[in-house]
């Protein structure tokens, strides 16, 4: 008997997920009445999925407070997976710019379809996804971002005229 | 009031139960790969010191490249010479299933992810570390079946 005929054992079952080239879903942002995902992305938008219920999450904050604190311009939002209380909390612990949306499980596998905890995505103008990356790193989330550097340089070139000033 | 953390937003057992073991990605990227160490663990299996050639494989069972490259092994397994192991971070009775299910020839044994990436230095998986008579030859992330067969030095498609 070939392993066709036996039927898959449903640890082996896993959701196919996103993948570069698909279009991420225009979800309605929990908890706002009228806005959806689309409604921020610039000529970008990256978002990150993080839970305060996996410990690789932890990690993962701390790299993404520090990539918002080297490119403060950035068009970047977390949704967070927490308890109301939390997520409170954790809008004082991360960097004054970090822009975070609670959202339930639900919302993220079910609707984001997301791959897991800590995860990110890259969005081009279109909402097209450009990048994945695990989002444990400061070096995988510069990956996520490279393509999208572009969009940062006149922001940044702004910023440092600004500060010669 | 003391200023929060990162570290507060989480329960405490949530970080006992994945970090006790678990190194940081930082201190993983310490562990310098060698070319011509011996592997580090031959309790494994035993057979891993003697073989002309083996590749371990790394998998865990909530990583969906490792889900997808799990069907290919067993052609792979048929293609290699040498001795093929396959470490899982599924459950014992999940990892019996998994070979039961796919008629997997080859060990396949289990360990938790963390300590894995740990006593081995992986950053990620699928990962595979080749060795030739016990010692060291490569250490790599899979990206795709194929990937493992370039490296492995076989081709995929011979008959």
């Amino acid at each position: 008997m070939n392993g066709m005929d036996k039927q898959l054992p449903s640890f082996l079952k896993v959701e196919e997920g996103l993948q570069i080239g698909d279009y991420m879903p225009n979800i309605r942002i929990p908890n706002y009445d009228s806005l959806q995902l689309y409604d921020l992305i610039t000529d970008y938008l990256l978002v990150a999925t993080i839970s305060t219920t996996c410990a690789p999450c932890l990690p993962a904050m701390e790299a993404i407070d520090a990539l918002i604190e080297r490119y403060p311009t950035m068009n970047l939002i977390i949704f967070i997976d927490t308890e109301e209380e939390t997520f409170e909390q954790a809008t004082q612990v991360f960097h004054p710019s970090a822009r975070l949306y609670h959202a339930s499980d639900d919302v993220m596998f079910g609707e984001l379809k997301t791959r897991g905890y800590p995860w990110a995505f890259g969005l081009n103008a279109e909402g097209q996804i450009i990048t994945i990356e695990h989002a444990g790193s400061m070096e995988y989330l510069e990956k996520l971002l490279f393509p999208f550097k572009r969009f940062l340089e006149p922001q940044a070139a702004f910023a440092m005229k600004e500060e010669l000033r | 009031m003391s200023k929060l953390s990162f570290r507060d937003l989480f329960k405490r057992e949530t970080l006992e139960r994945e970090q006790v073991s678990a190194p940081r990605p930082d201190d993983i990227r310490e562990q310098p790969f060698i070319p011509g160490d011996p592997f580090p663990d031959f309790e494994l299996d035993s057979r891993l010191a003697d073989s002309e050639q083996a590749v371990i494989l790394f998998v865990s069972l909530t990583c969906s490249s490792c889900i997808d490259l799990l069907p290919e092994l067993g052609s792979f397994s048929d293609r290699f010479d040498g001795l093929l192991v396959l470490v899982s971070s599924g459950l014992q009775e999940e990892n019996e299933e998994l070979a039961r299910y796919y008629d997997y020839p080859f060990a396949v044994h289990t360990m938790e992810e963390n300590i894995y990436k740990a006593k081995f230095g992986l950053e990620a998986t699928p990962a595979a570390i080749l060795l030739e008579k016990g010692l060291m030859t490569q250490r790599f992330t899979i990206q795709h079946i194929g990937h493992l067969y370039e490296q492995s030095g076989i081709q995929k498609n011979r008959t």
